[in-house]
């Protein structure tokens, strides 16, 4: 045999094996079931697992298969943007975050889902998520669980330095800090999130909050540069490289927690359900000495704010109406109290029932949801709107050259202001 | 005598180059080899232990049992081992025939293909999936080869008809004086001259291939089709950035490759004996 | 039919032998064998000519047709009315993309010519028969082995202000006095991401280069040697012109690689600190802002410009390749 012909047979072969291999594969897929396909992100991939196990069991009309996309909110966004062009019906239920409700409802995607609930239903959710899920005053997708930032700090620092009242300023953490001996291995007061992404623009709102400003004004027009926004932008450029990592300009989440696991920061702000990252022993080195509070405000008397964050489940437009209508019976079951409880103990997420954060086992397995459901009652969401992507890609430009100082506060404010009011 | 020196002092600096060259080259190869077998909390210490205080294969172990990480090496190796076979094989007709071959349009369809390959990628993507939607292709095998042996075949046809154009063209004489058709002239005698530099194509297509994400993670949705590089990014959840196992699936899906050059270097590096040039 | 081979001609004994038993005696017109010549091109070129067009031509073809039109997917009620120029003048105006383009310029610029002096040494190395060079050969391109959405991310991790190994390394030298972000500046993002996506790409520089390598007979080395050519003669009067070629070719398809690079700069700044590259911004207006209409134009200009750098390689090529 020639060396081509055996090319030949190798080519012939790859391709033959490569076309043979037509697999698509739906697990114990009952032919007498509904299928739906419910995509969602690793970022909660077990707990969600365990939940459409429980729903699969519990059902024999509708089989529900999973669809896992990368911890990326960006990934998740884009994949179903991709999908929905193309009017394609391979998923019937999506885990969208919060921001892109709007958008979506906007570009008449997602199926509008009034009549789910009723308004007693509805009543049972924190109202904030319930507005979050709304578009033009109709609600289009079931708020799933909520997420809420909080001010994560050293026990045992301060039973050091014999406090006994955890601060509740910025200048209260940055006093603590001050008094810190030389040795005690700590280098920062606070760490936070400034890498030009989507996690800055939360901790921006945060800052902007504590200062009483925000993005948007009660008529609902841009007020980035009031003179409070400038003071909070200020202040935040200014922790950095002082009493913030240098690096926090690069930092996410991971980053910030990274430096707070090792014991190098008195505080750490980031979302709640980290709470049982920073108390693994095996990843943190301080782990049974964590506490968390509020986040911190300007001056005394003011409130904070947590930018409010999480996944809402919404249906995709495009599939047939027997599937819409197997999808919203999964939808109201996964967003019951019952399974938001449940899963609230597989995934330590704040659910959006409001009577979850008083049930006894929640409260035994998460013992500061006695104090974070303030936290989530007074937190914000950011602006919900079509083109909030715009507006936040605005924002971490902007905002991220004036924390490493690219440019003044001012200037980046002004600029910042310019570009949101040109899409009003 | 003092030749002999010299030569031995020439190899000496070469070797003392190149030992130089691959570490610095490597550096983050091995650094990330390190992470993949230090104990979980030594990944992030500082200053920097270089020498784990034990070794850890927890994260290998983590790497198969917690993700179907073999499955997706299967994936990638039949979708990437496909695409360049194929790739070499259409390429290189296309090339021979673009090279070697007088027909009106030669140049105008040899810039067309290199204009293909300058449009951006990421704008592809939506179009691209509408077409294998409806070609039902996704989430199949012969969607996502398709796919890249698109992406492919630019710079293969490229590169295979620059090295057929240096070719010398007595051969063709030589083979058309003894009757051979130019398939045949193709298939036994230019194709194997060109056999060296075919491998190199070869392994580019191939490592371009298994490296992709974006594709792979758009069109490949079912998590028994999913490609090495989306079963890694499919590691970090939440709370967890999981760098120990990361490093550890990145340092094994890069062992086929090197056992792929290993395999292949001969015929990588053969070269020609004969007299193959031009002029 | 004449039975010795033309003395031009080098052609191993064993294809000639081979060849003349099994081809067969053809005697055609010229006209004829022409025609025959033309059909074979087209019926060789026609697997590579169907694939390419489905699968490159149908989306250029779209985005041209899209990049006229108004078309913002979050506004459906506008009915995506046809807007001729619009978009492309927009481009003219915003000087967001002015910037991009200069930044992914200079990125190019740097990038290319670094992966070029590094790749070309490479290639030497990996031609030259030495012990051990199987172990070499797999080193050199082991970073390019790497998937890239897994390398970007562990150049983020190595650049890290508290735990990267940059730092780890240049302290324990002595070169800084403290760890320093390096993705918290322009300059030192720019370093990092040069740095970053040579390491990368370098590998892949030195395949395409060692390709060309390969086709310079060993005997004109030999004569040359015998001819007294030193090391650098050898180098400039056989390796370089020989090596030209390929040279051109890999310079050229990295250039437009180079040009329209995203996901390492994504993965590592996420276009922080002026390092948005002009793909980057073109991605994000289609995929982010869901504006078809303007993201189209901005990636037919990536394209136009990539032709251009296209057409000044052609230049040079065009005694080659494109030649008759």
């Amino acid at each position: 045999m020639t060396k081509q012909v055996k090319r030949a047979a190798a080519v012939a072969l790859a391709a033959a094996m490569a076309l043979s291999q037509n697999v698509i594969t739906f697990a114990e897929e009952a032919a007498d079931k509904i299928t739906i396909t419910f995509a969602f992100d690793e970022g909660v991939g077990t707990p969600t697992e365990e939940a459409i196990e429980a729903f699969n069991a519990s059902q024999d009309e509708i089989f529900v298969q999973s669809y896992h996309l990368p911890q990326d909110a960006n990934n998740l966004h884009d994949d179903f943007v991709n999908k929905l062009i193309s009017e394609d019906t391979s998923i019937d239920v999506m885990a969208l975050d919060v921001v892109y409700i709007a958008e979506f409802a906007s570009a008449g995607w997602i199926e509008a889902l009034d009549g789910l609930y009723t308004e007693e239903e509805l009543g049972a959710y924190l109202d904030g998520t319930v507005e979050g899920a709304k578009f033009d005053g109709t609600l289009y997708a079931a708020p799933w669980f909520t997420n809420a930032s909080a001010l994560f700090y050293r026990t045992d620092v301060l039973e050091e330095l014999g406090v006994t009242e955890v601060p509740t300023t910025f200048q209260g953490w940055k006093d603590l800090y001050d008094q810190l001996p030389e040795d005690s291995g700590i280098d920062y007061a606070f760490c936070f999130q400034g890498s030009q992404s989507e996690a800055m623009v939360c901790n921006w709102v945060e800052f902007l909050a504590s200062f009483g400003a925000s993005v948007l004004n009660e008529e609902g027009a841009p007020a980035c540069n009031s003179e409070e926004a400038i003071a909070a932008t200020q202040m935040m450029a200014d922790l950095i490289g002082t009493y913030a990592p240098e690096g926090t300009t690069t930092y996410a989440e991971t980053e910030a927690q990274q430096v707070f696991q090792e014991g190098k920061a008195l505080t750490c702000r980031t979302w709640s359900g980290t709470w049982n990252t920073f108390n693994n022993p095996e990843e943190s080195d301080v782990s049974g000495k964590v506490g968390m509070t509020v986040l911190p405000v300007n001056a005394e008397g003011d409130t904070a704010h947590s930018c409010l964050g999480g996944l809402d489940l919404a249906i995709n437009t495009y599939i047939s109406d027997e599937q819409k209508e197997a999808a919203k019976t999964f939808v109201k079951w996964l967003s019951s109290e019952e399974e938001e409880k449940a899963f609230c103990l597989s995934s330590s997420q704040p659910p959006t029932v409001k009577a979850v954060y008083s049930d006894a086992d929640v409260l035994e397995a998460i013992p500061f949801y006695t104090d974070f459901y303030s936290i989530i009652e007074s937190g914000k969401g950011r602006p919900a709107s079509p083109d909030y992507s715009i507006l936040s890609d605005a924002i971490q430009r902007n905002v991220h050259a004036a924390l490493t100082g690219e440019s003044s506060v001012e200037d980046a404010l002004n600029a910042l202001q310019e570009e949101a009011e040109a899409l009003q | 005598m003092n030749n002999k020196v010299k030569r031995r002092t020439g190899w000496v600096v070469f070797y003392i180059f190149v030992v130089i060259y691959v570490l610095l080259l490597l550096l983050p190869f091995i650094w990330q080899f390190l992470t993949s077998v230090k104990p979980l909390n030594e990944i992030a210490e500082m200053p920097a232990k270089w020498i784990p205080s034990a070794f850890n294969i927890q994260f290998y172990i983590n790497v198969f049992t917690k993700h179907p990480f073999a499955r997706y090496m299967l994936n990638s190796l039949i979708v990437a081992l496909s695409a360049t076979l194929l790739s070499i094989a259409v390429g290189a007709t296309a090339a021979y025939a673009l090279s070697r071959l007088h027909f009106k349009g030669r140049k105008v369809l040899l810039m067309t293909i290199l204009g293909v390959s300058m449009f951006p990628t990421i704008a592809t993507l939506s179009p691209l999936y509408l077409i294998l939607k409806n070609m039902k292709l996704l989430n199949t095998y012969q969607g996502l080869i398709l796919t890249y042996i698109s992406f492919s075949l630019p710079m293969a046809i490229w590169l295979m008809s620059n090295f057929f154009s240096q070719l010398d063209k007595g051969y063709e004489e030589a083979a058309a004086i003894d009757g051979c058709s130019y398939m045949q002239t193709f298939f036994r005698i230019m194709l194997p001259l060109i056999r060296p530099a075919t491998f190199s194509v070869g392994l580019l297509v191939f490592i371009n291939c298994w490296n992709e994400y974006l594709y792979a993670l758009t069109f490949m949705s079912q998590e028994s089709m999913r490609t090495v590089p989306v079963g890694i990014a499919l590691f970090p959840s939440n709370y967890q950035l999981p760098w120990g196992d990361m490093a550890a699936a990145s340092i094994v899906c890069t062992v086929p490759l090197i056992l792929l050059v290993l395999i292949f270097q001969k015929n990588i590096v053969a070269g020609l004996t004969t007299g193959g040039m031009k002029g | 039919m004449p039975k010795e081979v033309p003395r031009q001609v080098y052609l191993p004994r064993y294809f000639y032998k081979d060849d003349r038993i099994r081809c067969g005696a053809m005697k055609k017109k010229k006209l004829q064998s022409q025609k025959k010549e033309v059909r074979t091109a087209w019926i060789m070129m026609a697997p590579a000519l169907i694939v390419l067009g489905l699968m490159q031509g149908y989306p250029i073809v779209r985005t041209f047709w899209l990049s006229f039109h108004e078309m913002n997917l979050k506004r459906p009620q506008s009915g995506f009315p046809l807007v001729g120029l619009a978009n492309y003048a927009k481009v003219f105006t915003d000087s967001r993309a002015g910037v991009n383009i200069l930044f992914t310029l200079k990125f190019t610029v740097v990038t290319v010519l670094l992966e070029l002096l590094i790749g070309f040494i490479a290639a030497l190395i990996m031609n030259r028969a030495f012990k051990g060079r199987g172990i070499v050969r797999a080193a050199i391109l082991v970073p390019w082995a790497i998937p890239t959405s897994v390398s970007a991310m562990m150049w983020k991790f190595i650049y890290n202000d508290q735990y990267g190994m940059f730092n780890d390394i240049l302290y324990r030298l002595g070169i800084i006095k403290e760890y320093k972000a390096w993705l918290s500046t322009s300059s030192g993002s720019f370093m990092a991401l040069v740095i970053t996506d040579v390491w990368k790409t370098a590998p892949y520089m030195a395949l395409l280069i060692l390709a060309g390598l390969q086709m310079i007979d060993d005997g004109l080395y030999e004569s040359a040697k015998l001819d007294g050519a030193n090391v650098i003669q050898r180098f400039t009067k056989i390796t370089l012109p020989v090596a030209r070629q390929s040279l051109l070719v890999a310079l050229l398809f990295r250039t437009m690689d180079a040009f329209r690079v995203f996901d390492l700069i994504n993965v590592m700044t996420g276009g922080a600190n002026g390092t948005e590259s002009i793909a980057m911004y073109s991605y994000k207006q289609l995929m982010t802002f869901l504006d078809f209409g303007y993201g189209s134009a901005l990636a037919i200009m990536i394209f136009l410009l990539v032709f251009i750098i296209g057409l000044i390689y052609m230049f040079f090529l065009r005694n080659d390749l494109a030649a008759d």
